[in-house]
């Protein structure tokens, strides 16, 4: 029962893998042969929220 | 309640799917103090049924168990995306690159992956049993060898602006650059 949050934020990646399609093989063959631009605009947003994110939780000590 | 399925199960433009997946890094930490990454499930797993057998995977598996727990989640949650938030059109990859698939032979471009290429009737050739042994295997290995896949490197990695997952991450760009122009010709053409 101690890792029932590690299920639930792992069933929410899940579903955020899924509809974003970043699991997607036509999403990652259109990525590497530089057609279109959604992969690119994830990863770059993902990261993104994730260094803010690390940033905020550093400066409050959470 | 049913609007709130239909919003969901639309497509997702890029800026709403990446923030979603960047939110991850803060639920984890914050929630379960923990670091985001999957493929150290691996190290885990095999710790679990291989112990002691090499070194690399004597390591005591149970404070890893929450990795596990999380690696189940994704599973699930993959699941409930494709059953509760079906989307039934096909993915909006751009034309150009529907005609080069169809150059390759690929002309199904519906679901996630090509069912050309990934279907238990391909299973009826060593060539083919070989080629999903062989790269499960160098997925696995190159994940743990490198420390950390897509996940750990260059979303977590990137976000702490580490340096060694910089060069992993982009490892792994040129590494699918090679495949996706060179090596998957050749494999299509096998199959």
């Amino acid at each position: 029962m101690k890792h029932l949050g590690a299920l639930f934020i792992g069933m929410f990646f899940g579903i955020v893998l899924i509809k974003a399609e970043v699991i997607s093989w036509f999403r990652t063959q259109e990525m590497f042969w530089f057609q279109g631009f959604y992969m690119y605009g994830v990863i770059g947003s993902a990261i993104s929220v994730g260094a803010i994110s690390i940033l905020i939780t550093h400066v409050t000590q959470l | 309640m049913n609007d709130i399925i239909n919003f969901i199960s639309q497509p997702w433009p890029w800026y709403v799917a990446g923030p979603m997946i960047g939110l991850t890094i803060p639920l984890l930490l914050i929630l379960l103090n923990k670091p985001f990454g999957i493929s150290s499930t691996m190290q885990t797993t095999c710790a679990i049924f291989l112990p002691r057998c090499i070194e690399y995977f004597n390591l005591n598996w149970k404070e890893r168990g929450w990795n596990l727990i999380f690696a189940i989640g994704v599973i699930g949650g993959g699941f409930i995306a494709v059953t509760v938030f079906p989307d039934p059109n096909n993915v909006q990859i751009s034309n150009e690159t529907i005609s080069k698939l169809s150059e390759l032979g690929i002309n199904d471009v519906s679901g996630l992956l090509p069912r050309e290429i990934f279907s238990w009737d391909n299973l009826n050739s060593p060539v083919t049993i070989i080629m999903v042994i062989v790269g499960g295997g160098l997925v696995g290995f190159g994940t743990r060898y490198a420390n950390g896949c897509t996940s750990g490197h260059a979303i977590m990695g990137l976000s702490l602006f580490n340096l060694a997952s910089l060069v992993a991450v982009i490892g792994f760009f040129i590494g699918g650059l090679i495949v996706s122009w060179f090596v998957l010709p050749i494999i299509l053409s096998v199959l």
